[in-house]
């Protein structure tokens, strides 16, 4: 694709209307997830990534955009696993074929797909003939109860990596929690769970290189939701310092004041420059410069989201911290990013 | 060589110690060092524990009832009383209106009040800010009319910690619209069970319900409530303020927050991890401690010279400004250094167990969002500078 980065494709305005309108108002409290996930698959947001001839815009900028909105608009929902990652990574590989059933069952939100991102306990996998049996687990998988797949990759007995797309019937839930960001997270637990090859989708170096992939596009994507969860803080943050009054004069007259808004729309704009190029670069052949942008990506988005969600609750002064105003939620969510990924250091100590 | 205290001090901070050790129930402090927060019972059991040794009012003076410590002393007991794990005393009443009562009260008034507070028989909260007035205290509303014996107050409050709890209020009240707007406040105690008083939670957005919103309607209060004079109010409530902010430098806090830290760092699933070993991490533990150690003993300097009667900088809004910094950066750093496992805040579909029924890591990200009022409340660190510049450079 000829595509420029910083210079908007068309389609990207109509699709942040369609969804502005869609989406419930940021300051409202959040949609049924399931209410939500119909009215998303009705529009047509959960196929943008997929190529045109499914019904998409074959296209990781235009994910970011669909994350953006929901992130700018608090809405919950398993997108980021299920439409930005498993789906795409569905559509890139060689047998893309066989497996587009399922990527339109997950473009019409019929199916649910998510990634066990933390690969921190063992999850083993032994072969026997064309059946692939694991054992293990994986803990706060992102709508790890909700999902119909979940993504994992495990390792064999000879220490190579396997991608398997796990159906909902070869793992059992241990136990759902809901993060402090709002969203609800599941431990999962395969015992002798049989699956068929065609659930497997790598297998060594090349099960690696997916799954750094699935990674990165599910951080660069999660990138793109807090730029549009900054927005509503900023945007949230900006009205109130002009209609609030304190000693005869609007917060927003008051010079310290001024100076702290304006470190956070500059740390926003940063933000979004970072998860714009990140995003072009999520499909580009080189994994190294994939890898740069992202981790740049985390570094900055990190720094801002710790940054404006501070500020956003401190500027609001005791309303910031009621539930009642949206602004806590949002701080909330911005909590994901260091908690599932890590915090800057991460990128820092590469 | 010199040293931060004296034998006569070490061996106070050991009689602390040792009566701590001996009289805090363990498994309120064990539910302390694991971050839980202290429900209006522990309080009462702690502080009444600490009132039978004479030390339910530990920062009095002797005629008041108090131990008599000296700012040293004082200094000491609270660092003891943080790092064993025991609750904070309820500060409404011992730290912020006994003084008040002490400084401008009638002697009725401090023998029917000051008792009571050491006692924690009157638990306490503070009826300051309201909607239009938070920073900007002086244009307060609420409106305090004599009749007779009694002034009617109508109007509210909001954020006020506790009052749900709470068997008393001390509130600033308008008893006039005339001239400077600070002259027309006064200073009213009021008992929370009279008729008129309405408190409504307001829950914040980590899930707890500390503060509300306390509604007056034509609620009667004595004129011997009135603490000084008609229009006295603002001397007695900037009094009260500067006391408030000094109550709150202790590192106490961040001390046994960072054992915490150390702690949870080194056990269970989080020490395969093995975060101490990270540089990066290391370096942002070793900058918390070494800035806790140094606003902690500019705190103890400040209290120095308190007790050679000088004063020395900006005690007030500095350790204001330091102390709620740090307690937060301190819970930020747990919460990053325990990253997913400070994930989960409830079950799915869950009732209201107890967060540490879903791991001890449960109230971590609570916490931390719960401290973000440290740097709003008591005078905002912003107002804390505008007072620090207005004294540097007039
Ligand atoms: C958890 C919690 C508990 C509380 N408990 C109590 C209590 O028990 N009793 C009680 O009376 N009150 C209590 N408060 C209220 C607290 O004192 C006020 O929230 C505080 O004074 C700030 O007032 P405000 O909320 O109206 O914010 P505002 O005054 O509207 O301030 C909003 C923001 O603007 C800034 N700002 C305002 N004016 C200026 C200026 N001139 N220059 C620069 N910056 C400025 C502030 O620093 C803040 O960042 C509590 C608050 C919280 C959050």
């Amino acid at each position: 694709m000829s595509d420029l980065i910083f210079v908007p494709r068309e389609e990207y305005g109509l699709l942040a209307d369609t969804l502005g309108r869609l989406l419930p108002e940021p300051s409202s409290p959040p949609k049924d997830c399931k209410a939500l996930w119909a009215d998303l698959a009705q529009s047509g947001a959960l196929a943008v990534g997929l190529p045109e001839d499914e019904g998409g815009l074959d296209d990781a900028r235009a994910v970011s955009v669909v994350a953006e909105q929901l992130g700018k608009h608090g809405a919950v929902s398993p997108f980021v696993g299920s439409s930005a990652v498993v789906a795409r990574l569905l559509a890139k590989l060689p047998f893309a074929a066989a497996t587009a059933d399922l990527r339109a069952r997950l473009a019409d939100g019929s199916a649910v797909a998510a990634v066990a991102l933390l690969s921190d306990r063992p999850l083993h996998v032994t072969q026997a003939g064309g059946k692939f049996t694991l054992n293990g687990a994986r803990r706060l998988v992102p709508f790890g109860a909700e999902a119909d797949h979940v993504l994992v990759e495990g390792v064999s007995s000879d220490k190579s990596r396997l991608l398997v797309l796990a159906p909902k019937s070869s793992y059992r839930v241990e136990r759902a929690v809901i993060g402090v960001d709002g969203c609800p997270y599941a431990d999962i637990v395969f015992s002798d769970s049989a699956v068929g090859g065609e659930h497997v989708l790598g297998a060594g170096a090349e099960a690696e290189r997916l799954w750094a992939w699935c990674g990165d596009a599910y951080l660069a994507t999660l990138c793109a939701d807090a730029v549009g969860a900054m927005t509503t803080l900023v945007r949230m943050t900006g009205d109130y310092l002009k209609v609030r009054r304190q000693f005869g004069a609007p917060l927003s007259s008051y010079q310290v004041l001024q100076h702290r808004f304006v470190d956070m729309d500059m740390a926003l704009t940063e933000s979004r420059t970072v998860a714009e190029w990140a995003a072009g670069l999520l499909d580009a052949d080189d994994d190294r410069e994939r890898r740069q942008a992202v981790a740049t990506t985390h570094f900055t988005v990190m720094r801002a989201a710790t940054k404006i969600s501070q500020d956003s609750v401190q500027l609001h002064g005791g309303i910031g911290m009621a539930q009642e105003t949206a602004v806590g939620r949002y701080f909330k969510r911005l909590l994901a990013l260091p908690l599932i990924f890590g915090d800057e250091d991460i990128p820092l100590a590469v | 060589m010199a040293t931060l205290f004296s034998p006569e001090e070490d061996a106070f901070r050991a009689e602390v110690r040792s009566f701590i050790s001996e009289k805090l129930p363990a498994d309120l402090r064990d539910r302390m060092l694991s971050g839980g927060r202290p429900t209006r019972d522990d309080k009462v059991v702690w502080t009444r524990i600490l009132h039978q040794r004479g030390w339910g009012g530990y920062s009095w003076p002797k005629e008041f009832g108090g131990p008599g410590f000296t700012p040293v002393q004082r200094y000491i007991f609270e660092d003891e009383i943080w790092q064993a794990g025991a609750p904070e005393v309820v500060p409404f009443g011992m730290k912020m209106v006994a003084p008040v009562i002490m400084k401008f009260g009638t002697v009725a008034q401090k023998e029917y009040f000051l008792p009571r507070i050491t006692s924690l028989e009157h638990y306490w909260c503070q009826g300051y800010s309201e909607p239009g007035a938070g920073s900007d205290l002086a244009s307060l509303k609420t409106r305090a009319v004599r009749d007779g014996d009694h002034y009617i107050v109508n109007g509210q409050k909001i954020w006020t910690t506790e009052a749900h709890e709470a068997d008393w209020i001390f509130c600033l009240v308008r008893t006039s619209t005339q001239g400077r707007k600070q002259d027309g406040i006064s200073f009213l105690l009021i008992d929370m069970r009279t008729p008129g008083i309405t408190v409504r939670p307001i829950i914040t957005f980590d899930g707890s319900h500390e503060i509300n919103e306390t509604w007056f309607e034509n609620v009667r209060v004595p004129v011997e409530n009135l603490v000084g004079e008609e229009g006295q109010g603002w001397t007695c409530a900037k009094y009260l303020l500067e006391k408030e902010r000094l109550n709150f430098g202790g590192m106490g806090f961040c001390k046994r927050e960072l054992a915490r830290l150390k702690r949870l760092a080194a056990e269970g699933a989080l020490a395969e991890r093995r975060p101490l070993d990270n540089p990066l991490f290391k370096a942002r533990l070793n900058a918390l401690e070494m800035r806790v150690r140094a606003a902690d003993l500019t705190n103890l300097r400040f209290l120095r010279a308190e007790q050679r009667g000088e004063a020395v900088g900006l005690p007030a809004p500095y350790l204001k400004v330091l102390g709620s910094h740090l307690h937060q950066d301190v819970l930020e750093l747990q919460m990053r250094m325990l990253g997913p496992d400070a994930l989960p805040v409830s079950l799915a579909g869950g009732g209201n167990e107890p967060l540490d029924a879903i791991s001890e890591y449960a109230n971590v990200a609570p916490t931390y969002c719960n401290y973000r009022k440290t740097t709003i409340y008591a005078g905002s660190n912003e107002i804390q500078r505008n007072i620090a510049a207005k004294s540097l450079l007039g």
